[in-house]
Formats: C-alpha cells, structure tokens, sequence
C-alpha cells in the first residue's frame, strides 16, 4: 500500500527538511508533500540552487510532491512565493480547494472548541502550569489545520518538525504514529552513526527504496504493539534499541562468509550487496550463503545494510 | 502602523481589512505560514463597550480570557500572577496594578505607573511566552489611558478577546479613580494572520 504524508510547515526548506524527507521515504513513507512556494531557509541560503536541485530530483523520482492552495495557484498550475517575488515559481501537484477548505475549518473550529482544554495540557506529574491563554490555543488551532490540510490532499498522514511533533504529542497524549516511527528511525540513524542522508545520490536513494518495504514492515508491528497496550513502556528509543540489537546480530553473522546456496537468488544479492566489498562477493558468491529462515530474518534489515555501506563508504554506487 | 477604532466591535474588521492591502508581510513561521505586521498601535477611543464583533467566531475565548484576568482562571493565568502577584512564589506577591491606583489616587499627574510582566529567564526560551508585555497608565485631563504592549497577537483568533479584556480593565481603573472616560493605546509587534484563516476570512466576504 502506498503510503504518502504531508510535511508540516514546509514553507521553509533547508538541508535538515531534505534529511527528513529521506529518512521518511527511505524508512517509512513512500511519497511526502511540500509546500510548492516553499521558501530556502536562511541558514541554507547560500546552498540554495544546490537545495532547488534536490527537490527537484527528488520529485522527479516521485519521493516528494509540491502543494498549493489554490490562490498561489497560476493558469499554468504553477506556484509561486510572493517572497520572492515570484522570481521562482514551481509546479503544484496536490492543490487545497478553497471552496472545501472553508467548510473544512469551520469543522475544525468546532473540534477544537471541544477540545481547547488539552491545549494546556501538560506531562503528567508536572508542576501546575500557568496558561499564556491565547498562544496555546493559537498554537492548537495550526495543529489541527495541518491535520485538515493534509486531509484535503488526501494524504495518509503527516511528517511533523520536532516542534511541532512535541506540541502535537503533548496535545494529544503520544498517540503513536507517523512520530513514533520517525523517532525510532532517528534513534536507528543515531546508533548506526550515519548522520545525514542528504549525501546519498539519486541513485543510492532508489536502491534503498528497494530495501524499505521489509524495513516498514517491522516498524509497523512495533506502532501496532503500542497501539494494542501490547507493550505500554515501549518507546521509540527501546524499539530502536531491540532493532540495533537483532540487525547487529545478523549482520555480524553475515559478515563471515559461512552461508549456503539455497537462499533465494535476489535476496543473496541483496545481501551480498548490501554488506559485502565487491572483491569479497567475487570470491564467495552464492556458495558463501546457506540458510534460507535467515535470509527471511535478514530481510527487514537489508535497508540498514544499504545505509550503512553507502553513507560510509561515499564512493561506492556513485 | 497606526489603526483608530471606536470599539472592538467595529475595530476587529478594520484591523483585519489591514491584511488586504498587500502591507503584511508573508513569513513562514513554526506553526506555518502567516502575515505579518512588523509594529500596529491600535487606539481604542470607546473601551467601555465591551461587546464582541458579529461573526467573530471564538466567543468562548472572550470568556476564557477576562477568567484569566477577572474571574475564575486567575489562578492558573500566567498574565494574571505578573500583573497581580508578581513574585509571589518567592516572597510577598507585588501587586503591580493595584499599587498602580494607589499611586495615581496619591498623585494623578504621575507618568511612573508602569507595570511590566516580561522576566525573561522565564520567558525568553518559553514556547508560551507571556503577552502583552507591559504597558502604562496615565490620568490626563480627566480621562485614564491605559497603554498596552503586547509582544505579538493574532488577529483572527487573539485580537478580540485581548482587547476586549484590557478595555474592561481601563474601564475598571477609571472608574476607581473617578475618571470620566478612558482610552485603551495597545501596541503590538507582531500583528499577524495565519495563511488558513487569511483564507477563511477573504472567504467569507
């Protein structure tokens, strides 16, 4: 199934926003929405063509979509951001009706005026609060306008900024999601030491999506297990944790060249391409692996594999 | 920028036909896309009306707030405990406004009655920080001004209940001073309006 979210505030786009859409296509999502009149951060400024470029390829791939409201919105079906003056103006994929949206908004003011107590709400335990009043519900408002923007798009979910992921958490009580599975995945980043992905090319990118179905797959189980009370002190940073253990394991065992031929020739390969210098998967081949149950277990790990041998060794597969 | 509205009821529209002439500027912010206007010094002439604006469409947060200030909220209201009970956590509560009155019942003519709310060790990296900030009370010929700073207020959602409350303050303090009428001089940094309710508004008209 294909999974597309909406990155929230994507008005502003710099080096970390390009991070962030690749740890979500990468790991988790299949396509994310950005805003069409999105704006190069000033911190990135001086990278900006190079910034305009990766989007621009990244969209290309299909990994990134550009939305609009309609009145950015040309008789070209393209965008613009008054900012600059129109000087840039890019296409827009996914366009928000107006005539739907305000129908939209006027459901959402109704929720939030059920709901505008939680606007205030606070980590269990902590000291009474005192209410600024009006920015809380302010910021509760945006939130729950991104939920319907991204509704209107039709989009299956949102990519949030820690910011906003941490406003959205405290307002709604870690309810797990799209956050859990992107807090997990930057804890795995972390462990793995990778740092950034925006070094992967194009190409590396498309080779990993290959991998990232098996990976979804187990981080799926482990939203599920929150969701289902399975678990209730399960944690993005023990899941990545009980990840990081099991993928260590594994990728230990493949190291050593000890494995048969009858694992499935397309995941040989994969492995074999994933962990393994060519002069290595020259000189064993097929006939270094052995055990088909663990090329099944080895599957969801794949994706790591990849990331680890691209991100640390830059040179290979560009 | 300056705006003069008679009331609030009538004052919201004209602040918010001030998102229409191109002036505001679009920044994309944290909780997303808005216009802004850098500094707007609204004068409210007629504070005593404390009426809402047709179609203004949050007239719980009118209540919400004037709790906040007057009535049962006080107690949780960060605004309120700088205003009323500054330092009372670590001491003796200093009433800012009430000793405020004091001083202009010993002397009218005072340009001292000042209060401020900001602190910024706890405000400066706060993700609510307080608002507004500060602000002043003058007795001049028999009518009470009360200036108000506020460092940033959302037109659409934030404007009307915050106002409103402020006017019924100024009307409270020029009643206790025996002042004929009062006027309500708020200033703001941040004038803005959320991309969405732009939206909304332009919308409806």
């Amino acid at each position: 199934m294909q999974r597309s979210l909406t990155m929230l505030d994507s008005g502003l786009v710099g080096h970390r926003t390009i991070d962030r859409l690749l740890q979500a296509v990468i790991f988790f999502a299949d396509s994310i929405a950005i805003r069409s009149s999105y704006e190069v951060a000033a911190v990135d400024r001086a990278d900006a063509r190079l910034i305009e470029r990766r989007i621009d390829e990244l969209r290309e791939q299909g990994f990134v979509k550009l939305w609009a409201h309609e009145y950015e919105v040309d008789d070209a079906g393209r965008a613009g951001n008054p900012t600059d003056g129109d000087a840039v103006r890019r296409p827009a994929d996914l366009v928000v009706p107006a005539s739907t949206l305000g129908v939209s908004l006027g459901e959402m003011d109704e929720v939030m005026r059920s709901i505008r107590e939680s606007a205030y709400g606070r980590e269990p335990g902590e000291r009474s609060p005192l209410r600024q009043g009006t920015a809380e519900i302010v910021g509760l408002r945006n939130h729950l306008a991104s939920l319907v923007i991204s509704a209107e798009l039709n989009q299956d979910g949102m990519l949030t900024n820690p910011a906003v992921r941490t406003a959205l958490t405290s307002t709604f009580r870690a309810r797990p999601g799209e956050g859990f599975q992107a807090a997990v995945v930057r804890e795995v980043i972390g462990q793995l030491q990778l740092g950034s992905l925006v070094n992967l090319t194009a190409e590396q990118v498309e080779t990993c999506r290959r991998f990232s179905a098996d990976f979804r797959t187990l981080l799926d189980q482990s939203v599920v297990a929150v969701a289902r009370g399975l678990d209730p002190v399960i944690s993005p940073e023990n899941t990545a944790r009980e990840l990081m253990t099991r993928y260590r394991a594994i990728s230990t065992e493949y190291a050593l060249p000890r494995l048969g031929p009858q694992v499935g020739g397309e995941i040989v390969w994969d492995v074999l391409g994933a962990t393994l210098p060519p002069s290595i998967v020259l000189k064993y081949g097929v006939k270094a692996f052995t055990w088909r149950k663990i090329a099944k277990e080895v599957r969801p790990y794949l994706l790591l594999m990849h990331l680890e041998r691209a991100l640390r060794q830059p040179e290979v597969g560009r | 920028m300056e705006l003069t509205i008679e009331t609030v009821r009538t004052g919201w529209q004209q602040a918010l036909d001030l998102f229409q002439g191109g002036q505001a500027v679009r920044i994309a912010t944290r909780h997303g896309i808005s216009f802004d206007l850098p500094g707007l010094t609204v004068r409210l002439t007629n504070p005593s009306d404390l009426s809402a604006p047709e179609g203004y469409p949050y007239p719980e947060l009118i209540k919400d707030y004037r709790d906040r200030l007057f009535g049962n909220q006080r107690g949780r209201s960060l605004l309120f405990q700088r205003m009323r009970r500054w330092g009372g956590d670590e001491g003796e509560a200093f009433d800012q406004i009430g000793r405020i009155v004091d001083l202009l019942r010993r002397d009218p003519t005072s340009r001292s009655a000042v209060f401020s709310t900001w602190s910024p060790p706890s405000d400066l990296n706060a993700p609510f920080p307080v608002s507004p900030v500060g602000g002043a009370v003058r007795v001049v010929a028999d009518t009470l001004h009360l200036f108000v700073t506020a460092r940033s207020v959302d037109v659409w959602v934030g404007f009307v209940p915050e106002l409103l409350a402020f006017a019924q303050l100024a009307s409270d303090l020029s009643q206790e001073l025996g002042m004929r009428r009062s006027t309500v001089s708020y200033q703001c940094w941040s004038a803005h309006i959320y991309e969405v309710d732009l939206l909304s508004y332009l919308t409806r008209r």
